[in-house]
């Protein structure tokens, strides 16, 4: 059922469960929850269609550096703020964190998550489901034999290497949460939608079982400035790692420092994925042993037509040795640089490679596409400015700071493949940083927000235990990649769908 | 050209190659075969460019010399099993030292340390002979 918020009067509503947020990870936890014997409210602050006066709501401070890496308008332009969320405009790739990003790794602080890639190898398969890509094939032989994806032999072996091929499963045509599943939400006699529902506040008692407090309801507002409550047994938020941060420090009536703030770790550790070219290659035989690489790899599986695209990843191996977090590189098409005096030119590089290899037709041009892992830091945070929006909430001041790891793992890490591609006779390649301390002027975010409400057995490490429950609310739960401790280097919708079905199948199970 | 290729062979076909007579190294006896695998050598700095091994020359400092060089490339080549044929022998070499992480950094390019050495020690033979 639907309910247009913005016809609600005050009132109390009641249901057994309250979902704050229809995004990918909150109409997944409705969906999954169909037909378990709940009574389901999922509050959603936007409409079906994009309006402004909601995606005004999502403005954010930034408080950045490298200067403006990520744009004053980061906040606003990186989320969207309607039924189905982002998903709205998600690029569609899929891969989900590999097993050495969930271990505690010594020199990466605050790494390590309570829960490992195994205990989420059945929700990925679930979550490849809902956005309708193909399941990935967690046996790794198959992740590396890219020979065997395109069924020919390729003159490439990256055995003994720092390298190791990987893929990504990318849907051809993205599902957008919002027009694919409102039918099946709208439809389900159980769920109750209600749009232009902003979340304003938790109101709260005390709690049970040595939790502090117990969620009693929560205060919704709509664009007539109308307050109404939404009371629940459970209650899970899934607004995004901004949002579900802000939301919890605003709900400060009578938590001053905000709810699950008790150890000051809401809003901390926001992570993102550095995205930049920072390699650049000359191929003499690239193009041709390496055109896997280059292009998605068909055959086109499913509705969406999801396809594979591999990419260079650094083996843990290598990362525990330089002390660096994940990393993966996308070798994609370029053109040739300018020639810059006293530097090597373009024919000093294709001399050498003849030496190695005969030179059939035109050198290849090609730029070292890379993301990777952003290491945890209390300091990158969502926090309160004073100044409220519409709806009386503070707006949120986000903090991001790459540091000198980040840039480090960027930039040995592109290293490590021009080494490999060179050892294995493709050309010769550059690093492209303008100096050794300073990103690429193309660096940007992914739009992949994470961190802000970690996942951590012990409270004081973390804002939610393994079952993504706030600690010290007995009813409260966090959905979403704000929960993620550590960020590897994939894109984090399938980890976000995967946490979502596994919190799905929790709550159904206490129910039970 | 199969031939078994000693230390000493290496350092004294490498100066042969490069018309070396600047390296200061004592050849009491010539071996029979030191134009062959001077020759040999030869076509193998044969084509590198010298503008690379002049940048790497200034890299370190301007004060490498060609004995130096030579017992650098000397000492990598010793570092990979022996094989008959010399230029496997040195890709061999260069592969090793890019998986190895045994790399020049020229202005951003990254280069094998063996191979940047052969640029300079052409750089050096084309420089002594204008």
């Amino acid at each position: 059922m639907h309910i247009d918020g913005n016809q609600l009067n005050s009132g109390v509503r009641e249901a057994d469960l309250c979902i704050i947020g229809a995004g990918a990870a909150g109409i997944a936890i409705a969906l999954e929850l169909r037909n378990s014997g709940l009574k389901i409210i999922l509050l959603e602050a936007g409409g079906f269609e994009m309006y402004q006066q909601s995606q005004n709501l999502y403005f954010t401070q930034m408080e950045d550096s490298p200067k403006d890496c990520l744009g004053p308008e980061y906040g606003q332009m990186s989320r969207l703020r309607l039924f189905g969320g982002t998903t709205g405009h998600w690029g569609g790739w899929t891969r989900p964190l590999d097993p050495h990003d969930f271990y505690r790794r010594n020199w990466i602080p605050y790494s390590g998550w309570p829960i490992q890639q195994e205990d989420l190898v059945e929700a990925y398969r679930k979550a490849s489901e809902l956005v309708e890509v193909d399941a990935f094939d967690f046996e790794a032989e198959n992740q590396g034999d890219v020979s065997k994806w395109v069924g020919k032999d390729l003159d490439v072996d990256f055995d003994g290497t720092p390298i190791i091929p990987r893929y990504f499963n990318i849907s051809g045509t993205p599902t957008r949460f919002g027009k694919r599943y409102r039918g099946d939400i709208v439809g389900a006699s159980d769920i109750e939608l209600i749009t232009s529902a902003n979340m304003v506040q938790f109101e709260c008692g005390p709690g049970f079982n040595n939790d502090a407090h117990h969620v009693q309801s929560v205060r919704i507002m709509n664009y007539n400035g109308q307050v109404s409550l939404i009371r629940a047994k459970k209650f899970v938020l899934a607004c995004g790692a901004i949002e579900n941060a802000r939301l919890l420090l605003n709900s400060n009536d009578t938590v001053p420092m905000g709810l699950g703030n008790q150890n000051d770790l809401v809003g901390r550790f926001f992570m993102e994925h550095p995205h930049a070219t920072l390699g650049f290659f000359v191929g003499t035989t690239t193009r041709q042993r390496l055109d896997p690489y280059l292009s998605p790899q068909p055959p086109y599986r499913g509705p969406n037509q999801s396809f594979r695209q591999p990419v260079l990843m650094t083996r843990s191996e290598f990362q525990a040795r330089h002390q660096v977090g994940s990393f993966s590189c996308q070798i994609q098409g370029g053109d040739a640089p300018p020639e810059v005096a006293d530097q090597p030119t373009i024919e000093d590089v294709l001399a050498l490679c003849r030496k190695r290899r005969e030179i059939e037709g035109e050198p290849d041009y090609l730029k070292l596409y890379m993301r990777s892992e952003m290491e945890p830091d209390p300091q990158n945070r969502v926090s309160l400015e004073p100044e409220k929006d519409q709806l009386g909430l503070q707006i949120a001041k986000l903090t991001v700071r790459f540091s000198e790891r980040d840039l480090r793992n960027a930039r040995i890490s592109t290293e490590a493949v021009i080494r490999v591609l060179s050892a294995l006779d493709m050309g010769r390649g550059q690093i492209t940083l303008e100096g050794e301390n300073i990103w690429p002027r193309d660096l940007f975010g992914g739009f992949h927000h994470m961190g802000t409400t970690r996942m951590a057995d012990d409270p004081s490490q973390g804002v939610v235990d393994r079952h993504c429950k706030v600690h010290g609310v007995s009813n409260l739960y966090v959905a979403g990649s704000s929960v993620f401790p550590t960020a590897g280097c994939a894109n984090p919708t399938l980890t976000i769908l995967a946490l979502a079905v596994r919190l799905s199948q929790h709550l159904k199970g206490q129910r039970s | 050209m199969n031939v078994r290729l000693s230390r000493r062979d290496v350092m004294i076909g490498l100066t042969a190659a490069i018309g070396g007579s600047f390296i200061e190294i004592s050849l009491p006896i010539l071996p029979a075969h030191t134009e062959e695998i001077g020759g040999y050598l030869a076509r193998q700095l044969e084509d590198l460019p010298v503008h690379l091994g002049r940048l790497y020359l200034q890299s370190a400092g301007g004060g490498m010399g060609a004995q130096e060089l030579t017992e650098k490339i000397q000492e990598a080549l010793a570092r990979v099993p022996p094989q008959p044929d010399l230029s496997k022998r040195v890709a061999a070499v260069i592969r090793s030292e890019y998986i190895d992480d045994q790399v020049v950094h020229l202005s951003g390019w990254i280069f094998s340390l063996t191979e940047a050495r052969l640029c300079a020690l052409k750089a050096l033979a084309a420089d002594t002979q204008t």
